[in-house]
């Protein structure tokens, strides 16, 4: 056996009775967490659901959810953690792609899902023996089988759900406890909704050594100030997050007044962290670690570290690291060969921690995994990130945007297309182009329609297809979008009138 | 007479976010986060002038326990700090 659930198994059995979770209703120890998970595998296992048929699991961030993850782990069924905040249309098309097995769900849950081909299955009402049967199922699930799968934007409008392996988890959840110093007295804050790779940071690297993980109520990320102060309170000793949150933290002003003596490690990731807000945390709480990660969803969560070790003028540039071990980055140019020193590539990943490819699209998985082109000989799988970086002479990776129309917004990643394709469905829409505003951090919509629309009453029909954070901060009503040479939107144009 | 909790808040909010007074969608019941009235900036803010406006501290915990999504449940939550006061 070389899967996750080993290291819930190791952590129960090292540390009973420490405490495992922590949510906004109750804290569980590894014991006990073990207990409840192999409970509800007993019943999963009942079902008789073909190996690596996906567990799709709709509950609010908490510990039932985590318990389910574990249970699905055990059948060596994926898990597949759904935005439980996720508007109808958004639903439908992941369950679509996903055809999953089952659904976990609540009451609450229930009512909110689309009809549903396969059994909804409420956890209050999965309980079985979690004896040898589970033993067996766990025994014959391998590093390479699919741990979880986690939906991410598609420029098409479908999501991709992106497989990740035991293997991956395993290493990433090893590296990261061992660079973070993670032990059984640590205690991290989960600020990740689950159905973002973050969270598998603080899940399964807690796991790897006993550490506790508090998960923070979603509430409190729209109050920083309050945030700061429940960390405090929770006696957090090691955040990840992502550089928004570290933003609005820092410019809430509250840094000055919250003492944060337990606080040994802030770790970010998932867009580009200002060193301007950076200053303000390291200013605050000298001496501690503060790392800047990067990685897609496919290489799971990261794959590239820095840990900041010197200081940085506020408007100037943070580089992404270096590659961990066990994980190889190339930069290739356009050609395909290795971009020199100093000039812009293509990010290609290669190594233990790569997905498996996307779920039910092998058109996509084609064209993103590819044989490493610098290795005839022997045939390995490259993830092309579609990131463009530079690596200066030290060797020191500098993230410079991206190959395609792929945006970061708060930390979250979307593709513009989805966003237009959704657009599109909204009545009374003729046409309509997508831009990023950078400079003011917001997807600014062009509509042609007939009449002039308001941003609030749009967002709420756009509401119905998109996530809150892919719904534009602007609009623009054209009666025509402008057209180009080759009767294509003039997306050029349109740029200079953001 | 003296204003109450819930005639302030609303003033403070149309203001704050130029609802239109005419506008449908507004209401003490509508939760201002969903209908897009206020985003995330905003809600720090009301929570500051509460807290200023009426002398009492809306702690992480409250934030936790109770919802703050509409008028009704924000001006509720200052009731009860004020009654505790």
């Amino acid at each position: 056996m070389y899967n996750v659930v080993e290291l819930l198994e190791r952590a129960a059995s090292r540390f009973p009775d420490r405490p495992a979770l922590e949510d906004d209703k109750e804290v569980i120890g590894y014991a006990l967490l073990r207990e409840r998970s192999r409970s509800v595998a007993a019943a999963l296992l009942k079902l008789g659901l073909d190996r690596r048929c996906p567990v799709a699991v709709f509950l609010p961030k908490s510990v039932s959810a985590v318990v389910v993850f574990y249970a699905a782990m055990y059948c060596g069924l994926p898990y597949v953690p759904l935005d439980y905040d996720a508007p109808d249309g958004r639903l439908r098309a992941t369950l679509q792609n996903l055809q999953p097995g089952c659904i976990v769900t609540d009451q609450k849950g229930a009512a909110a899902l689309p009809e549903a081909a396969c059994p909804i299955l409420l956890i209050d009402s999965l309980a079985g023996d979690g004896g040898e049967a589970v033993d067996r199922a766990a025994e014959a699930v391998t590093d390479q089988d699919p741990a979880y799968i986690m939906y991410t934007s598609g420029s098409t409008g479908t999501p991709k759900g992106v497989i990740i392996p035991h293997r991956g988890v395993l290493d990433y959840a090893a590296w990261i406890a061992e660079t973070f110093s993670l032990n059984e007295r640590s205690v991290t804050g989960l600020q990740s909704g689950f159905h973002f790779d973050n969270s598998v940071f603080d899940l399964y690297a807690a796991a790897a050594c006993g550490a506790k993980v508090v998960i923070i109520p979603e509430i409190l990320f729209r109050y920083p100030g309050k945030l700061l102060a429940y960390l405090a309170e929770k006696a957090v000793t090691c955040i990840f997050w992502v550089p928004t949150v570290m933003i609005s933290t820092a410019n809430c002003g509250a840094l000055d007044e919250v003492r944060l003596p337990k606080l040994e490690t802030v770790v970010f990731a998932g867009e580009v962290m200002p060193n301007k807000q950076l200053n303000v945390w390291r200013r605050a709480l000298p001496g501690r670690v503060f790392a800047n990660l990067y990685g897609p969803t496919e290489v799971t969560v990261d794959c590239t570290c820095y840990i900041v070790d010197r200081e940085f003028a506020d408007g100037d540039p943070l580089p992404i690291g270096y590659a961990r071990p066990n994980m190889r980055v190339l930069v290739l140019r356009e050609d395909g060969g290795e971009a020199a020193p100093g000039e812009t590539g293509e990010l290609c990943v290669l190594g233990s921690q790569l997905a498996l490819g996307y779920w039910n699209n092998p058109e996509e998985t084609v064209r993103a995994f590819v044989d490493n082109p610098h290795n005839a000989a022997f045939p390995e799988p490259m993830y092309r990130t579609g990131d463009l970086v530079s690596r200066d002479a030290d060797g020191l990776l500098w993230f410079q945007g991206r190959k395609d129309s792929q945006i970061k917004l708060r930390g979250n990643r979307i593709e513009l297309g989805d966003v237009e394709n959704a657009a599109r469905s909204v009545p009374g829409v003729k046409n309509v182009a997508a831009l990023f505003d950078v400079e003011n951090e917001r997807i600014v919509l062009f509509l042609e329609t007939a009449q002039e629309v308001q941003l609030r009453r749009f967002n709420l029909e756009l509401g119905k297809y998109l996530p809150k954070y892919m719904l534009p901060g602007r609009l623009v009503c054209m009666e025509a979008l402008p057209l180009n040479a080759n009767r294509k939107i003039d997306r050029v144009l349109l740029r200079t009138m953001l | 007479m003296e204003k109450n909790v819930k005639d302030t808040l609303r003033d403070y909010i149309i203001q704050y976010a130029s609802i239109e007074p005419d506008d449908p969608d507004f209401s003490d019941d509508v939760d201002l986060f969903d209908y897009g009235f206020v985003d995330s900036l905003g809600a720090t803010e009301i929570v500051l002038f509460l807290e200023e406006t009426f002398g009492i501290e809306i702690t992480q915990a409250d934030i936790t326990l109770y919802p703050m999504n509409t008028i009704d449940e924000i001006a509720g939550v200052v009731e009860q700090k004020l009654q505790e006061k």
